[in-house]
């Protein structure tokens, strides 16, 4: 059992990537400058470097994103929730932290040299694991008492909430703490142990197992009590048997006996404890992006510039509309929220479109408005746009042409490989319903060569049933935009000023 | 009594194989130490075709090869419990060791008895456990009722309090089990078990713990008494050789999944080595997926060959094919191969760089020392396969030693393949392999071993079409679907 806040099958989040999530490369998200945006909307680096593992890893299932839509809504409609949560989870975080720095602990003094050392180590193991797990097994009332307060509505959050009042009331959980209980005397010596010793064919002790432990000394009255029920109820139905007396002579072969006995159960607890503690492992991280979108969304609301949960569909829709949209670099970057151009961009049934306009008319941010909704809408985020119907793709893959100060070491024909190496690369790995988003490429061989070239790439890309953008410069005599696509023209204002269907 | 082996129908034929030939073909990649160490003894010529008749059935019976890996498993087992009778410290100990090392024995003389497969060996040993399991089935059987009883009491309570220690026969539920009980009904992921100890108890504690059940360990003593004379530790020996076969049947298998045809050579009454198709096995454990094969005639006429040309064309793989191919026919097992007929050698040397093995002299008279330990024991009827012997040296010298070395080998009736880059007189006297390098195709290696050098070519190509981003590789990748444009 575990669960998560990004992922609705949480098991799944652990192998992410590796079938139904196709990563998207880190140069993606510079090239959309997605990276700067995530950065000034995260705390710090590290929810920064998080939040950006996050959207390399698009859903590809509109029930996970909606699953992400639905508790961000929870989140934005219940004040104080984030907050309740944050806490708690950081706590969580830091029981691990504090459980892997005390069994560091154990052995501050480099490993122990005698008999006695190897079983005081193995004790201290033993006793701090079960001081872990018995915290561990007390979390989920404290989870269940913050959410309880709030009418949660997303699968995420109401799911949390019931698993933890289940578990708040179950039986097994008080048998695991009582038995964490046991191990709490600093010392070994003051308890008296019943190992049971399992011998194999050639009487060798294979498994030594604690069927009974008892506290020799008592420290205060409650304790005493509390131990007393402890022992009752561990003993129940076992007869009292001392057994022959083998006198004092094998206190080697007693510690080695104990040694294993702990260790055994140290081995025990501790995956118990990992796997309680699994339940929950990670929220804390996946509580970073939340908290990024959150940011997020207040500056948007903040800007006054429109803002929608986008609607899902399936690939095969192949639905790509949003009205009012916008790069929301152009807000981080200082423009004003009603200085912002907005567009409408519909390419619906289109195997894409070629992106034409002087220089500085924001053809640029039309490619990064349109990829940046793609990822943020496979994030589960909302859009920068007042409407937005988009079809789940694939992948999203950009080439933009570099920085001339980054190729001034080059030369052309160098510049140019390095594109066509790009594009192969993309080519390779292009799968049906992929985005591929192209800036000014190809500009760096002459028009005629670069335009025979891509023509010759557009048309792939729309015979592999994907989309492509591409922002170019070269004439349009030259470069023709293939059948079924659309040629936007951009002018001053920043806008669309003229379609064209091909 | 004499146990029958399954590795030879007499016995070995007194030539090894140095370890070291294993590790410079990459065969110590493949097999445990212990499959190489059974390899390294190599057969009689008459036991090549009878071991490869026991190879075949392995390969085409999955139940001889369960019933192999059960035995193997047996065998494995008496050898842990005569290990454990041997070390016994007190007569209850040894007692209850050896109704399980009976019990153990029985069953295996149980399962080989049954074992079913064609050929001489496999018929003698199901024969000879046949008899074995008539002549003691009173006394297995009564091995397996005590064994039964030894599972019953298999759990011994310690009371551990201060410096005493009690013991007691009776136990209740342990922490671990219910701590794993919880986990389950809490639905979060099973935990780990503890992994198992090894302790040996004192004699005291045995003796102890004897005491708690004293008619089991006077039934174990009684039985001990009358059946001590009956084992006999040369049973030991199969594990070895049952390991052996069933690690080679799965290497063959591994390299049949990987889409290598197996050949049965065919022992050959003159000395020969016609291959057809050979390709190298030891690749496997690369995970290559495409292995170049490759022919292999050798012939009195022709014994030796020089093999030059391109680095990473496939020299040191060809040669290695050679030397594996001979090895696995030596040992009886089937080859990597389209067909194959050999000559049973006495033997099969390696001669390949080392970097840290002179001792003194240097590395070249390191090489050279090796070289002549080689030819003082090749006796006429080998394989002798060096790579790049002599190349840590002057060019001259190199060459001079060359020549020296290869008129020598050429001469001495065994057979030869001598990998280098050096050119020497004796390259235009001797014959030459070449690996193949298409000139058409950017100087692309083949892998392709063939009596012709041809390393011309050109590199010219077109930077899209490099990539595969031109129209005609486009419209291959990308045939016409929805959406896309009419050229």
């Amino acid at each position: 059992m575990k669960f998560s806040l990004l992922y609705k099958d949480a098991e799944r989040s652990a192998e992410a990537g590796e079938k139904e999530i196709l990563p998207v490369s880190e140069k993606t998200l510079y090239d959309l400058s997605i990276d700067r945006t995530v950065k000034e909307l995260s705390r710090d680096s590290v929810g920064c470097e998080y939040v950006l593992r996050v959207l390399r890893e698009p859903l590809v299932n509109a029930e996970d994103i909606r699953y992400r839509q639905d508790i961000l809504l929870d989140l934005i409609r219940l004040p104080g929730l984030f907050d309740e949560l944050k806490d708690i989870f950081k706590n969580y975080d830091t029981m691990l932290s504090d459980w892997s720095e005390m069994s560091m602990g154990v052995y501050s003094y480099g490993l122990p040299m005698t008999d006695k050392g190897v079983l005081d180590a193995a004790y201290d193991n033993l006793r701090i694991t079960a001081a872990f797990l018995r915290r561990t097994a007390g979390c989920f009332d404290a989870v269940y008492d913050a959410v309880e307060k709030y009418d949660v509505r997303s699968d995420g959050l109401s799911g949390i909430k019931a698993f933890c009042r289940r578990m708040a009331d179950s039986r097994a959980l008080e048998t695991v703490s009582d038995i964490c209980s046991l191990f709490q005397r600093e010392n070994y010596s003051s308890y008296r142990f019943e190992i049971a010793a399992d011998t194999d064919d050639a009487f060798m002790i294979r498994s030594a197992e604690f069927t009974k432990v008892e506290q020799l000394q008592a420290h205060g009255a409650v304790s005493q009590v509390k131990r007393l029920i402890g022992a009752m109820r561990l003993q129940a139905g076992s007869a009292q048997n001392e057994g022959t007396d083998l006198g004092e002579y094998h206190a080697r072969f007693s510690r080695e006996l104990l040694k294993e006995a702990m260790y055994g159960l140290y081995t025990v607890m501790s995956s118990a404890a990992g796997n309680l503690y699994d339940v929950f492992s990670g929220i804390s991280d996946e509580l970073r992006f939340y908290e990024a979108a959150l940011g997020y969304v207040l500056r948007l609301k903040r800007s006054g510039t429109p803002m929608c949960m986008p609607e899902i569909l399936p690939p095969e829709a192949g639905v790509w509309r949003a009205e009012g949209i916008y790069d929301p670099r152009l807000l981080l970057d200082g423009t004003g929220g009603e200085s912002v151009a907005v567009n409408d961009v519909d390419l619906s049934g289109l195997c894409g479109a070629v992106i034409r306009g002087e220089n500085s008319t924001g053809k640029t941010c039309a490619l990064r408005a349109v990829g940046t909704a793609q990822l943020f809408a496979q994030a589960g985020l909302p859009l920068c746009a007042a409407k937005a119907e988009i079809s789940i793709c694939s992948g999203v893959f950009t080439q933009f042409s570099s920085a001339e100060k980054e190729l001034e070491a080059f030369d052309r024909a160098g510049r140019f490989e390095g594109e066509v190496r790009d594009i192969a690369e993309i080519m390779d790995a292009l799968t049906p319903h992929s985005l591929v988003l192209l800036n000014e490429s190809f500009q760096t061989t002459s028009y005629a060569e670069g335009a025979s070239g891509m023509e010759n790439i557009l048309e792939a890309i729309g015979a592999c049933e994907s989309r492509f953008l591409f922002v170019t410069h070269m004439p349009e005599h030259v470069l023709k935009a293939p059948k079924n696509s659309a040629v936007l023209y951009f002018g001053g204002d920043h806008k669309i000023t003229e379609e064209k269907r091909c | 009594m004499k146990y029958p082996s399954l590795l030879f129908t007499e016995k070995a034929s007194g030539r090894t194989v140095s370890r070291q030939t294993f590790e410079d073909l990459k065969l110590t990649q493949l097999l445990s130490d212990n499959a190489a160490e059974a390899m390294c003894v190599l057969c009689r010529r008459e036991d090549i075709p009878v071991r490869q008749e026991l190879f075949r059935s392995l390969l085409s019976s999955s139940a001889l090869k369960k019933a192999f890996a059960e035995l193997a498993a047996k065998a494995e087992d008496i050898s842990r419990l005569f290990a454990a009778l041997k070390a016994a410290e007190c007569v209850n100990e040894r007692n209850y060791i050896f109704v399980s090392l009976y019990a153990a024995a029985s069953e295996f003389s149980r399962a080989a008895s049954e074992v079913k497969g064609a050929g001489t060996l496999l018929e003698r040993f199901a024969s000879f456990f046949k008899s074995v399991t008539e002549a003691t089935r009173g006394n297995a059987e009564r091995a397996a009722e005590l064994r039964g009883r030894i599972r019953e009491i298999n759990d011994t309570v310690f009371i551990a309090e201060g410096d005493r220690l009690r013991i007691k026969a009776e136990r209740s539920d342990g922490l671990c089990a219910r701590l794993i009980g919880a986990a389950r009904e809490l639905g979060i992921a099973e935990p780990k078990m503890p992994v198992k100890c090894r302790m040996r108890p004192e004699a005291r504690i045995i003796n102890a713990a004897a005491a708690l059940r004293p008619e089991d360990f006077a039934s174990f003593a009684d039985f001990y008494d009358r059946c001590s004379e009956e084992y006999d530790e040369a049973m030991l020996s199969y594990g070895y050789e049952l390991n052996f076969y069933i690690e080679a049947a799965a290497l063959f298998e591994k390299a049949e999944k990987a889409g290598l045809p197996l050949a049965w050579p065919e022992v050959s009454e003159e000395k020969i080595i016609n291959v057809k198709g050979l390709r190298d096995i030891t690749l496997i454990a690369k995970n290559e997926s495409v292995i170049v094969p490759n022919d292999v005639s050798f012939s009195g006429e022709e014994p030796f060959f020089f093999l030059t040309g391109a680095n990473g064309g496939g020299k040191t793989t060809y040669l290695r094919a050679l030397g594996t191919a001979v090895l696995f026919f030596l040992s009886g097992c089937p080859v990597t191969a389209d067909s194959a007929e050999i000559w049973p050698f006495g033997c099969v040397f390696t001669h390949f760089p080392r970097d840290e093995r002179f001792e003194g002299d240097g590395r070249f008279a390191d090489e050279r020392r090796r070289a002549d330990e080689i030819m003082e024991a090749q006796k006429g009827n080998s394989l002798v396969l060096l790579n790049e012997t002599f190349s840590t040296t002057n060019e001259q010298l190199g060459a001079e030693c060359i020549d020296e070395l290869s008129e020598k080998l050429y001469g001495s009736g065994s057979f030869a393949l001598y990998i280098t880059h050096q050119q020497c007189g004796m390259q235009s006297r001797l014959p030459c392999l070449a690996v193949v390098v298409d000139g058409e195709d950017g100087n692309r290696r083949t892998y392709r071993i063939r009596r012709a050098l041809n390393t011309e070519g050109s590199y010219a190509a077109d930077i899209l079409r490099r990539y595969g981003l031109d129209r005609e590789s486009l419209e291959k990748r990308f045939p016409r679907g929805r959406g896309r444009a009419q050229s």
